[in-house]
């Protein structure tokens, strides 16, 4: 086990005061703390940061590391063992903090004892409620018209005599139509297990709806992007157009443009308040083939046209 | 399975305060869906999780409830405006051509 400098953690010198070591951990916080900071790093060097400040802001907890540390834990490149016999006297001032899986082997093995003493004295004996879980669930589109169940793994951090193991775990988890991007699901108790006799925490299901290789999504309305071609545009045409269940005939009126914005009441994403709708954006495309007699006829239409796209540039 | 959670449940079982409530509705921090009376009060599970997050920053960075209200609104719009700028990004993939 590798001995841990707290001072050099938290960047303060070892005989910084209190206010010193209280800016120096505020600081830091601030900057990895998992819910501002989405870096996958981020939470494990919070972790290590309020850990040392757990230590360092408790004036016996310090006494007690200052000694340790002093014992010759700061060799560096050498294991570290605590002196034979040690036990920590330091119980009380936890605040909550942490749940036992987030401390590291070293904290353990100085403090372990008074920590489990202290949170033990928190709850009346009762023991610490689980941790909660988050987990993200890709939805497809499809799947938010219609009831559906779908299979969610995840794995939940144990202590198993004192070594962090996780298990593997898959539930069924219904999903109700209508469920929208950034919704939580939320399943109680399947979070991790309580210590002694409290409740387990839960389990969140983030929900993050998969981008569809047609649809959109803006609120509870889709976007469907229809090419066109010119003279489908200019004269009007009926088009096949896929929906979430099914295809639909929609009618393009003559003189559309490119860009215009048409409504289909009703075959968006179910919300709270009915269904949404669905909107067909039309993307005038040119044709990919020529030859003599298009050009031909582009160039007539060009002439009796008389039409000029940058008029506004004149202005 | 829920996406709502009642006053009720949040106090007891999310052992949350009942003051502590009041506050994080007071800033704005979550607003519940249905309830007239604060008994009655239900909040979605999305915001259940602000809820949380609130008081983990507020914990941790040990800041007071203003701190903690701008942080959460600057969050939720971050949030928002990234979600929106992937939206209109892939909608701009769709219209114009490579």
């Amino acid at each position: 086990m590798e001995f841990k400098d707290y001072y050099q953690v938290l960047g303060v010198d070892p005989q910084a005061d209190a206010k010193a070591i209280k800016t120096a951990y505020r600081k830091l916080a601030r900057t990895y703390h998992p819910d501002v900071n989405p870096d996958p790093g981020a939470e494990d060097k919070f972790k290590e940061v309020a850990e040392a400040y757990e230590v360092l802001k408790d004036t016996e907890r310090r006494a007690e590391y200052d000694e340790l540390r002093r014992y010759g834990g700061a060799r560096p490149g050498e294991g570290f063992e605590p002196p034979p016999g040690w036990e920590s006297n330091a119980y009380g001032a936890y605040n909550g903090r942490f749940s036992e899986e987030d401390f590291s082997e070293f904290f353990s093995s100085i403090f372990g004892g008074g920590f489990r003493q202290a949170q033990g004295s928190q709850t009346s004996g009762a023991g610490m409620r689980g941790q909660d879980i988050e987990i993200e669930v890709p939805i497809f589109l499809e799947e938010t018209v219609q009831e559906i169940s779908k299979p969610v793994s995840y794995r939940i951090p144990v202590s198993v005599d004192g070594q962090l193991q996780y298990e593997h775990k898959t539930l069924n988890v219904k999903i109700p139509v209508g469920i929208s991007e950034g919704e939580r699901i939320r399943l109680k108790g399947q979070g991790t297990p309580g210590h002694g006799s409290a409740p387990a925490g839960d389990l969140y299901l983030h929900v993050r709806l998969v981008p569809h290789p047609l649809f959109d999504v803006e609120g509870h309305n889709l976007v469907i992007t229809v090419p066109v071609a010119p003279w489908e545009a200019a004269l009007g045409a009926r088009v096949v157009v896929p929906t979430l269940e099914g295809k639909i005939n929609l009618t393009i009126k003559p003189h559309s443009q490119s860009g215009q914005r048409l409504r289909v009441k009703e075959r968006g994403l179910h919300g709270k308040s009915g269904r949404g709708d669905l909107y067909a954006v039309l993307k005038v495309v040119m044709p990919d083939y020529h030859n003599d007699k298009t050009d031909e006829l582009w160039q007539q239409l060009s002439r009796e046209a008389r039409f000029d796209p940058r008029a506004e540039w004149e202005r | 399975m829920e996406l709502q959670v009642s006053y009720q449940e949040l106090c007891e079982y999310d052992e949350i305060d009942e003051a502590v409530v009041l506050r994080v509705v007071e800033y704005n921090i979550a607003a519940p869906v249905t309830g007239r009376d604060v008994a009655s009060w239900h909040f979605r599970t999305t915001d259940v999780s602000w809820i949380h997050k609130a008081l983990r920053l507020r914990r941790d960075l040990d800041i007071d409830w203003i701190a903690v209200a701008t942080i959460i609104d600057l969050l939720k719009q971050q949030q928002s405006l990234a979600e929106e700028n992937r939206r209109l990004r892939q909608q701009l993939r769709r219209f114009f051509s490579e």
